[in-house]
């Protein structure tokens, strides 16, 4: 047998490739600076599909995109970022002939690379996210007025829409001819003579040059366009699948809602598009009562029947409307004989969500599966009347994920219903306050009916209801404990397969039992009640435990969290968090320690 | 689970023989089709495996005995981000070897194709680059600088625009 040692560079060039593989970008571009077999390796194809610039935003411009997909183009998948301009987009596009997916989400400059070189799409294209501030501000762009019977770019199309612009008409003759599919697929939808605002042509000229799109995702700044982009984005993109609108952070502005129409979702249904999932984030529906600066062709009083609307998308499974301002209830919406049968998760705002509507929904969605209420918190906070549970005597049969933010009156019934077959897979209930409970109801007494009625659960998660008023003083809240029962305990007794277990403002108590199933366990402020001994009795008894989150560390002292981290060797990730200066310690003492007592294969994250 | 531990010779590259329980030969891909395709009889004999040292053989087996009853490793070949941190303590202490060991049991899993055991190895090698130098990783790995000056200058320059900020943070 030849003996000669095996070096790094003896390995088949497949297994080295395979363990540059997992080497982050940062990593390989040193690897690359090794030696020229180095170099080559680490410049291989096969490495550089996805090139996400993202983390790298600070270094990252023109000249480096343009270098990069030079040498690279067989890019599949293209984040950009930093001061990477529409010029440097338009070059990528113009390079990278297999790209499926383009995120522009954090490019700040990228402003209308697509109006100007929209044609130059890469066919292939199926993913689009597009940037977050960059739409172009109304005023900068033309209008653009449909053309009516006569042909051509008429300019004042007399009672056009509503909101007949106010610019001079010449400049809608100025725009460069749009794509024949656009103007085809609007004047369809709209009507001739309405009026396209210049920021949803922004979005509309990307969609009618990627006639493969099978997801769009339209952030922040949205608002403007989004009643166009629903209403078209079918039309022009046959394949959609996925269309997201609008993102938490819109919320920071309230003035940012975005608007959809009732109108734009017939649209978006009659397009008979194969849209499998829609999510409205931040979205306000509203009906064709004809003062917003929107798509609606005219007058009509629409009740706002939005859900009868969306019914006719067949292959919908996942519907999400969060933090959404709803028109109507759901009674006043869905239509008799309307259904979606293939939907299998609903996410719906709790504003008039009553046990009335939950019943007309489970009605008409035979396969749901998820069922998610979430309270729409910049309408205010006490989003009555709650659902009666005991008035919902018929669940889908699938139903295995519950999620209540706040509505649960009764939720007890809910428990019992579902527990008939033990199918209860995932239960969320947030913002739970005891004294809201239409007749009373303590922590231990709803673990009683979890644990009979659910003993299948695999994820839990419980937050305590808290006044928004009291955000600000919310620890020194949580200390008085403000009758709300918060150093009742949860004992994990009779819950053999749970998974994951998050708990906000309760405490966790020891028992007899080992959680042998547990993978993940976040409590958060919950350190005025919790005594770490039993965190470190968690942590010992749960072979499976992986991951943990403790925020307000700064109320435990060194020694208990040095014995909780001590416990945890097992742990892969571990999350820690300080109130910050002004807690009982400094943070640069708790670094310290953490700096003592983290293992290299902890992803500990302070904060 | 069944009464039965039927052992399989595998008779390593030096000549040794060892006897292995076939559940935890079955992790090898390979050598799981090695044991459909022939018969009882044929197997009497062992199975010879001409890449693999009775030291290297001796560690697989010692891997696979450890992981006999794990789920099979997803097929996940277009993950975005793959992790290198998820390994436990017992794969972390399996894996300090010798450099040149480690080596052969990355090119003994892929030619068994065991590939738990070929992820948990290259992640190694992949923590073993993580956080380095350039000039460190030729250390690590005692490899030869062949850039001349110039050419090393440009592939610095090349790859400055994803060096990590100063401070590398969490």
């Amino acid at each position: 047998m030849p003996k000669e040692p095996r070096t790094f560079d003896s390995l088949p060039v497949e297994l080295v490739l395979y363990a540059f593989s997992l080497l982050d970008r940062a990593t390989l571009g040193r690897a690359a600076q090794v030696a020229r077999k180095w170099h080559a390796l680490a410049n291989d194809g096969s490495l550089w599909r996805v090139l996400d610039l993202v983390p790298f935003a600070a270094r990252v411009d023109d000249s480096v995109l343009v270098r990069l997909v030079s040498a690279h183009p067989a890019i599949r998948i293209l984040r950009v970022a930093g001061s990477v301009t529409d010029a440097g987009v338009a070059f990528a596009l113009g390079r990278l002939t297999g790209l499926v997916e383009l995120d522009m989400g954090a490019a700040a400059r990228v402003f209308r690379a697509f109006n100007a070189y929209g044609p130059q799409l890469p066919l292939s294209l199926t993913e689009i996210v597009l940037p977050d501030v960059a739409y172009p501000r109304p005023g900068r762009m033309p209008r653009l007025v449909l053309a009516d019977e006569a042909g051509g770019a008429s300019s004042s199309a007399a009672g056009a829409a509503p909101s007949a612009s106010s610019e001079p008409s010449s400049q809608a003759s100025q725009l460069s001819p749009r794509p024949g599919r656009l103007a085809e697929a609007m004047v369809e939808a709209l009507g001739r003579g309405a009026v396209v605002a210049p920021e949803a042509l922004f979005v509309l000229d990307i969609l009618a040059s990627a006639p493969r799109l099978r997801r769009l995702v339209v952030r922040r700044e949205a608002f403007e366009c989004g009643d166009w982009v629903v209403a078209l984005a079918p039309r022009l993109c046959p394949k959609l699948e996925v269309l997201e609108l609008g993102d938490e952070f819109l919320g920071e502005a309230i003035e940012g809602l975005f608007s959809v129409s009732v109108a734009a979702l017939r649209a978006l249904a009659a397009a008979r598009p194969p849209l499998r999932e829609l999510v409205l984030t931040f979205c306000k529906v509203f009906g064709d009562s004809g003062d917003r600066r929107q798509l609606t062709g005219g007058g009509g009083d629409d009740d706002g029947s939005y859900l009868d609307a969306l019914s006719g998308l067949e292959a919908l499974e996942v519907l999400r409307l969060r933090q959404t301002d709803v028109l109507s209830p759901v009674s006043r919406q869905l239509g008799l004989g309307s259904s979606f049968d293939a939907l299998r998760v609903l996410e719906v705002p709790a504003g008039q969500l009553t046990e009335r509507e939950v019943n007309i929904l489970f009605g008409a969605m035979p396969v749901l599966e998820e069922f998610v209420v979430s309270a729409v918190w910049f309408l205010g906070t006490d989003p009555d009347p709650w659902i009666d549970w005991r008035k919902v005597p018929r669940l889908p049969p699938k139903l295995h994920t519950v999620a209540l933010d706040y509505s649960f009156g009764f939720v007890e019934h809910l428990l019992t219903n579902l527990g008939a077959r033990h199918q209860l897979r995932s239960l969320a209930l947030k913002r739970f306050h005891m004294g809201r409970h239409p007749v009373g109801f303590s922590i231990r007494e709803l673990l009683d009916y979890i644990v009979r009625d659910a003993p299948g659960l695999e994820r839990l998660h419980l937050s305590v209801w808290r006044e928004p008023a009291d955000l600000s003083t919310y620890d020194a809240n949580l200390l008085a404990g403000p009758g709300v029962g918060l150093k009742l305990g949860l004992v994990l007794d009779g819950l053999p397969v749970l998974r994951e277990l998050k708990l906000d403002g309760f405490a966790l108590s020891h028992s007899n039992c080992a959680p042998h199933a547990l993978v993940s366990v976040e409590l958060r402020h919950c350190t005025y009640v919790q005594s770490l001994l039993e965190v470190a009795w968690l942590v010992g008894v749960a072979p499976q435990l992986r991951r943990l989150v403790l925020t307000h560390v700064e109320a435990f002292s060194e020694l208990e969290l040095g014995m909780v981290l001590g416990i945890g060797r097992r742990l892969t990730s571990l999350e820690l968090s300080c109130m910050g200066p002004q807690g009982s310690r400094g943070l640069a003492a708790w670094r310290a320690l953490a700096a003592r007592v983290m293992r290299s294969n902890w992803n500990a994250n302070w904060s | 689970m069944s009464g039965d531990h039927d052992m399989v010779k595998l008779i390593s590259s030096d000549g040794h023989t060892i006897e292995v329980p076939e559940d935890i030969v079955r992790k090898s891909q390979t050598l799981q089709n090695t044991l459909d395709d022939l018969a009882k009889d044929q197997l009497e004999n062992g199975i010879p495996l001409a890449n693999v040292t009775h030291a290297i053989l001796t560690k697989v087996v010692e891997w696979c005995t450890h992981h006999k009853d794990d789920p099979p490793p997803p097929e996940d070949d277009d993950a975005r981000t793959r992790r290198t941190d998820d390994i436990t303590p017992w794969d972390a202490d399996f894996c300090k070897v010798e450099q040149t060991v480690l080596f052969e049991l990355i090119l003994a899993a892929n030619y068994l194709d065991i590939k738990g055991l070929l992820d948990l190895c290259c992640k190694t090698v992949a923590n073993m680059i993580k956080g380095k130098s350039p000039e460190q990783i030729r250390q690590t790995f005692n490899i030869k600088n062949d850039f001349t000056p110039e050419e090393e200058e440009q592939v610095r320059k090349e790859n400055e625009w994803c060096e990590e900020a100063g401070s590398t943070g969490k």
